[in-house]
């Protein structure tokens, strides 16, 4: 069911809210996708120190697909090296890493968190400064890091073990934990498994492990079947 | 500190003072331009001018476009016989330099260099022809319009907003369309101000913002503008119309948030940073004091 039908009055809840936080974003429907227009401010302790021209495309499957935004006044270069598509559209965040936080279906803590937090590193290279929450390597190496984070370890087969379970149909408690640790699942990481099954959707998580097991052996067919212990 | 005396520090913030680095940077900009248009046009020797909100004094900083307008001598042709030609002999000129984005009647200039922060430099160049030749009236060229022409006059119109009376009201009420990102003109809505403010000259600021924002909340029907330098020859009835709806809604819920939260929700903190080191500082301080650490990334 698209976001604004999933519960009475969303509309009217975000429209009060982006009132009350962010009154210069104002929120249109076409069709089944939101749009919020408008300016975005940096603010901290009461002062404005910058601000964003932006659209933000709330797709019809929010929150288990996250926000898209354009950055629509020229400022930011479409340059993976700012962190921004050619399209125009900015990677504020390795989805996976949105999803597992536990407000991540709430829109208004989208803006307040990834976003704005974007917006600062922005800011701040730009003025030639460092990104102090620094960046994500491009590509697979920035989702092996974040995935590494999410489960705990830098070990690539590991990460894409616990993305193997993650996309399985089933899970088998007898399976060997991702881990490595060569106990089952059951009696070791069964929590984070769950866990991640739980919020990631399986899709991205189908789409990453692709990604992650061609990064792995780069010559070879994306694996169609979990890798079983 | 009242409202008025808040609105006045608003727009003091939005002034872009002559020294500021801003300005210099479209000065120089605009000097790059002039010095590339007469090596381009040598023959014609075009009249180079300042238009936009440069020329009206409605320039703000959070939207300090340029308009520089670049128009030939009606007898001249070496710069192309129809006004296309010259609008395109125009954008060839400016290609050995930059990156354009073709307008309705003018062209935008951004960086050749893609990996460039600010790469859109705020200036748009106007190309057209004089009338004749008392060089007061001029013919634009538009892009994609009906009418492939369009009777102008920069002087009428710059004096149309200048002696309004009511420019800071244009000002600020252009700032809270930028903030809004309202797609109208920004010409025909200094129209719509001035006009719904022509018999609130002597009003506080507060009084005229609020006039504006309740006319368009009740106004059921878009008012008709009309364009004081084409009066009959340029309908602006279609801009007006297609950009009433979201005129009066906004103007509608930024009423109820000025009733209900007071006007900083409207033009925000007039609190800045004093210097571009301080905000640095802040913008990490910012970064330090924020509770969820996260890091983009590109796929």
């Amino acid at each position: 069911m698209p976001w604004h039908r999933e519960e009475p009055n969303v509309v009217e809840h975000l429209r009060a809210d982006l009132a009350r936080k962010y009154p210069d974003l104002h929120l249109s429907l076409d069709g089944d996708v939101g749009y919020l227009r408008g300016t975005f401010p940096v603010i901290h302790d009461g002062v404005e120190l910058d601000r964003f021209t932006v659209e933000i495309r709330i797709p019809e499957a929010f929150p288990r697909e996250i926000p898209i935004v354009f950055e629509k006044a020229h400022r930011i270069p479409h340059d993976v090296d700012w962190h921004t598509f050619q399209s125009g559209n900015l990677c504020v965040i390795v989805p996976e890493e949105w999803f597992l936080n536990p407000h991540s279906d709430s829109l208004i803590a989208y803006l307040d968190g990834p976003l704005r937090n974007y917006f600062i590193n922005h800011a701040l290279a730009e003025a030639g400064q460092p990104r102090p929450m620094g960046a994500r390597d491009h590509g697979a190496p920035g989702l092996f890091e974040a995935y590494g984070e999410i489960v705990g370890t830098t070990n690539h087969s590991a990460i894409v073990k616990y993305l193997d379970y993650c996309t399985a149909k089933k899970l088998k408690l007898h399976w060997k934990c991702p881990c490595g640790s060569g106990r089952r699942v059951s009696i070791c990481h069964l929590g984070k498994v769950i866990e991640l099954r739980k919020r990631v959707p399986r899709w991205i998580a189908e789409k990453a492990l692709n990604r992650l097991k061609q990064a792995l052996a780069p010559t070879s067919a994306p694996a169609s079947s979990p890798v079983k212990a | 500190m009242n409202t008025q005396e808040y609105l006045t520090e608003v727009l003091q913030i939005q002034k872009l003072a002559d020294e500021s680095q801003e300005l210099k940077d479209l000065q120089q900009h605009r000097a790059d331009v002039e010095k590339l248009l007469r090596r381009e046009f040598n023959a014609s020797s075009p009249t180079i001018r300042y238009g936009g909100s440069k020329a009206k004094d409605t320039l703000i900083k959070e939207s300090f476009d340029l308009d520089i307008t670049c128009y030939f001598a009606s007898d001249d042709t070496s710069a192309g016989t129809s006004l296309k030609d010259i609008y395109d002999n125009v954008a060839k000129a400016l290609e050995k330099d930059y990156f354009l984005e073709r307008k309705t009647s003018s062209l935008r200039l951004l960086a050749k260099d893609t990996k460039l922060a600010n790469r859109d430099f705020h200036i748009d160049v106007v190309p057209g022809r004089y009338v004749d030749e008392g060089r007061s009236d001029c013919y634009i060229h538009q892009n994609g319009n009906e009418k492939e022409r369009l009777k102008t006059n920069l002087e009428t119109h710059v004096n149309h907003v200048k002696n309004s009376g009511v420019i800071d009201a244009v000002r600020l009420l252009k700032l809270w369309k930028v903030r809004k990102t309202i797609h109208i003109k920004q010409f025909v809505w200094e129209l719509i101000v001035i006009k719904l403010l022509k018999d609130k000259k002597g009003a506080t600021l507060e009084s005229q913002l609020k006039h504006v924002w309740t006319s368009l909340r009740d106004t059921k029907d878009p008012i008709a503008v009309e364009d004081p330098a084409n009066p009959s020859g340029n309908d602006l009835s279609g801009v007006v119309e297609s950009a009433w709806p979201i005129l009066s809604s906004l103007a509608s819920s930024t009423l109820s948030a000025i009733e209900s939260s007071g006007w900083e929700t409207t033009f925000g903190s007039v609190k800045r940073t004093e210097s571009i080191a301080a905000r640095t500082a802040s913008l990490a301080q910012a970064a330090t004091a924020s509770p969820l650490s996260t890091r983009p990334w590109a796929r």
